[in-house]
């Protein structure tokens, strides 16, 4: 493209009308998009660096990660077991996303990780061994065009370190970074973390006692207790009442639903703490009998543990109008199904989500990725005065509009009798608030007595659930003098945990596998591994916008007077102006933008005016002279 | 004067015969009110990216600004080029402006430049006034923000570029409006069908689809390098492919 010299400027080619060169034009046309596509292509596979400019900065492998990598001492090799030609277009795709994180993921580590590629779709061999990691392929059918598109691709890895293994069976680009990440952790860690597991009791039905005790082991927990052995080594505690120490070798203990525990057992868990263990309590203090509608009351048997943890569970439960769960129920007369917002099952929504209602908290990495878990008979963890040497953090809490209400006994499960409830709520002295539901603490724990020894041991010596063999306890054991940091974590319910809120007919229910994140989370956090707490909870901010309706709800009292679902004219008005607000702000935006054109416009006529005054001005000056 | 003043001159004569027809600012109008509409109220309810409008999600995010800036730029960017080549020829200007001591590339280059500044400054016009209200409403990623611009600017000069081809090889304007709105259209649309077709051509597909390099990144708030390779690529060959055509008919 050299420009054109003096001769070709004094004597332009002629030019044609019609364009004389179509046919070259076209092939020229075809010859740059196949170029384009050729470079786009290239450009794709082998010029990407992707920088993340997001305030969120969630693309892409966390900090994180990076400092889970780069304890890397050794190579970590990670075999992807990956269909080398999906059929279907969406596992395609899948691939390339897939493919393109272990790139970066790659890039991240450097020297210290190879990537192989292995396709059981093409090779036997490769089939053979992906299975026998327990990778099989997921079946994917879909109709495109005319024909139907089935095949099972496989989308597993494994990952390999100093002789260890740890096995992905299916990859995501949701759960990608902490799948890996967490599997490179526990390859570094070498051993899995141990987890002292402890269920309360329940009482035994009078027709099935017979001259068996009156309360056996709760058996309710499998669903989650199952999901936890994939990631630690979970151990049964036993025989707290005659004195078995818990374990100091233990990363964390949990207590499912203790239930009327001897002060022997409240002693050595305070003495596991005290020595540095981490707790995690789903602390309920109820049970439903769902088929009677009735709710019996009971005591964990560490109230006062937690009253001097500055973290008291209450023996009432939570009336939440705000967050009231959509429940299913069925009447008494021909068991015709209906639907109620059943105010005493609070629907628990994740920390960003918009309008009010009870919420995680956004700001602590246990909670923040959750997205909603619904407790059912709560009760509300007691704001005592904090304790010295002990931080406090609410992870959970119930929506402005809620009470701590006594609800022992005969269930009301209809529409009028909770309404009647609610309107005696709101005409009593007691006032709405925002109610604890799950508390996090860590410092130095206090004891719950300043007793030297703690409380006798009962009974015989018990038995080791694994071995059948007796252990002793120790009779009367000295107090320790002085706490080591530790952390516990107190959730006001535990029937969320339970097998028949977490099971699905395949597996686990969404909710349940929310239970699931959040118990896991506590136990993470639990046994200190901050940094995959850190992973899990990688979520965008809280970007919501003023609520006008909130807002104008408030202003008129409805919110007080009705809650926020309140139907009355003043907040019907109220939600006038709100929308009135809306369309407001809608019509500055517009209003800018053809403030904007005009602005343009006349400087587009500013200018033509200008040039026309120019041109005039010779032609004005000669008539002037003349 | 040297090449960089001769682009200028016709980078100005071309934004002032913009400026001084009506259409350009009754499009960037039009642009700006259809935009704003979707973003506040509609959303994005098309393929497998679905937002709801700003006023339903009562998130601040520009999301669905950008979601719809693709198939608007495939009406708005024809609008802005069907003229650059096809006017000239209809009003026998074309035969003068190559006669001016031009090169060819510089007058397609400016050509290319105008078109390009006029999409830039009415989606300005259209998406700052939003963004500003979004910002004074709730915590608006900046950072996203400015990918998005980057990635919108990118995306744009494709859009222009291709315009202009069609604009160079079509003999009416309204023709050259259909067929490069049809076209960017119908790349915009590639990604709608991802889900219909064999996995061998759903990753060609996706591969050209603004999709690709707008949505799933720079909107987000991801540049990547390949994207802009891909932007600057198709520029570049269209543009090529713009002076190759008006070269021939020069020397014709």
């Amino acid at each position: 493209m050299a420009e054109p010299n003096a001769s070709q400027r004094s004597s332009p080619a002629p030019l044609q009308g019609a364009p004389p060169t179509r046919r070259q034009a076209a092939l020229t046309a075809l010859l740059a998009s196949l170029v384009f596509l050729a470079t786009a292509r290239f450009a794709e596979r082998h010029l990407s660096a992707r920088v993340d400019l997001s305030e969120d900065g969630l693309s892409g492998w966390s900090d994180a990660s990076a400092a889970i990598v780069g304890r890397l001492d050794d190579l970590l090799s990670v075999e992807l077991f990956f269909t080398g030609a999906p059929k279907h277009a969406a596992a395609q795709l899948h691939r390339r996303r897939l493919l393109d994180a272990f790139d970066e993921f790659q890039s991240l580590a450097g020297d210290d990780v190879r990537v192989v590629l292995s396709d059981p779709n093409a090779s036997f061999e490769d089939r053979q061994r992906a299975h026998g990691f327990r990778i099989f392929g997921v079946p994917m059918a879909e109709q495109s065009g005319t024909s139907r598109v089935q095949q099972n691709v496989y989308f597993g890895a494994v990952l390999r370190y100093r002789g260890l293994e740890e096995v992905v069976p299916f990859l995501s680009p949701v759960t990608l970074e902490y799948d890996v990440a967490s599997a490179v952790h526990r390859l570094i860690e070498g051993e899995r973390p141990r987890v002292g597991w402890f269920v309360g009791t329940v009482p035994v039905p009078e027709d099935e006692r017979g001259d068996g005790p009156a309360f056996a082991t709760d058996t309710d927990f499998a669903a989650l207790r199952r999901h936890l052995e994939a990631r630690y080594r979970v151990e049964d505690v036993f025989g707290l009442e005659s004195g078995v120490r818990v374990s100091s070798a233990l990363d964390a203990l949990v207590l499912l639903a203790p239930r009327e525990l001897a002060p022997r057992a409240a002693f050595e868990i305070e003495e596991y703490v005290r020595g540095g263990g981490s707790l995690v309590v789903l602390a309920d203090r109820s049970r439903a009998e769902v088929e009677a509608r009735r709710l019996d009351g009971y005591a964990t048997g560490l109230e006062d543990l937690f009253a001097a943890w500055g973290a008291p569970v209450s023996d009432e439960v939570v009336w939440d109008r705000t967050s009231a769960h959509r429940a299913q129920t069925t009447s008494g007369l021909g068991g015709a199904a209906g639907t109620i917002e059943y105010p005493l099952w609070v629907d628990l929504r994740e920390a960003t989500s918009a309008g009010p209602g009870a919420r995680f908290d956004g700001t602590s990495p246990v909670t923040a990725r959750l997205r909603q878990l619904i407790l059912s008979w709560a009760h509300p963890i007691e704001p005592a005065a904090p304790v010295a040497g002990v931080t406090r953090r609410w992870l959970a809490q119930s929506s402005e509009n809620a009470w701590s209400v006594e609800s022992l006994g005969l269930l009301e499960v209809d529409p009028v009798s909770i309404e009647a409830t609610t309107r005696q709520l709101i005409a009593g002295d007691a006032r709405p608030e925002r109610l604890a539901l799950a508390v996090a603490l860590e410092g130095r724990f206090p004891a719950a007595d300043a007793n030297a020894l703690g409380p006798d041991s009962l009974g015989p010596d018990a038995l080791d659930p694994t071995s059948r063999e007796p252990v002793p306890g120790t009779g009367r054991a000295r107090r320790s003098e002085a706490a080591v940091p530790a952390r516990v974590a107190i959730v006001g319910d535990a029937d969320w945990a339970r097998d028949r809120s977490v099971v699905a007919e395949e597996g686990m229910s969404l909710i349940g596998r929310q239970a699931a994140s959040l118990l896991e989370n506590l136990v993470d956090w639990g046994v200190s591994s901050d940094e995959l707490v850190a992973l899990r909870a990688r979520v965008p901010s809280d970007r919501r916008l003023v609520d006008f309706e909130r807002r104008a709800l408030e202003a008129e009292g409805v919110v007080e007077a009705e809650g926020i679902r309140g139907a009355t004219q003043r907040a019907e008005r109220a939600r006038s102006r709100a929308r009135t607000e809306r369309l407001t702000w809608t019509g500055v935006s517009i209003g800018g933008s053809l403030v904007l054109v005009a602005a343009i416009v006349a400087v587009a006529f500013a200018r033509r005016r200008a040039v026309t005054v120019v041109e005039d001005a010779p032609e004005r000056r000669a008539g002037g002279e003349a | 004067m040297n090449a960089v003043g001769r682009i200028h001159a016709v980078l100005r004569r071309e934004l002032g015969a913009a400026l001084d027809a009506p259409s350009a600012w009754v499009a960037a109008a039009a642009f700006a009110l259809a935009l704003q509409t979707l973003f506040f109220f509609a959303g994005y309810p098309i393929g497998d990216l679905r937002f709801p409008g700003l006023w339903e999600g009562r998130v601040a995010s520009l999301a669905v600004l950008f979601a719809w800036l693709p198939p608007l730029y495939a009406v708005l960017a024809p609008a802005f080029t069907m003229g650059a080549w096809a006017e000239e020829r209809r009003a026998g200007t074309e035969e003068l402006l190559l006669t001016w001591p031009l090169a060819t590339w510089q007058v397609v280059v400016g050509k290319f430049l105008a078109s390009w500044l006029l999409l830039m400054v009415a989606t300005i016009v259209a998406a700052v006034p939003a963004a500003l209200v979004v910002a004074s409403l709730g915590p608006l990623d900046w950072g996203t923000a400015v990918s998005g611009a980057i990635g919108a600017a990118l995306l744009g000069a494709g859009c222009v570029a291709v315009g202009l081809v069609v604009s160079a090889a079509a003999r009416e304007q309204l023709v050259a409006f259909l067929v490069s709105a049809l076209l960017l259209a119908g790349a915009w649309s590639v990604a709608l069908f991802l889900r219909v077709v064999p996995g061998s051509i759903a990753e060609w597909f996706y591969l050209v689809s603004p999709q690709a390099h707008f949505l799933d990144s720079a909107a987000r708030g991801v540049f990547d390098t390949a994207d802009a390779v891909y932007h600057l690529s198709l520029v570049a060959l269209a543009l090529l492919v713009n002076w190759r055509m008006v070269e021939a008919r020069r020397r014709g």
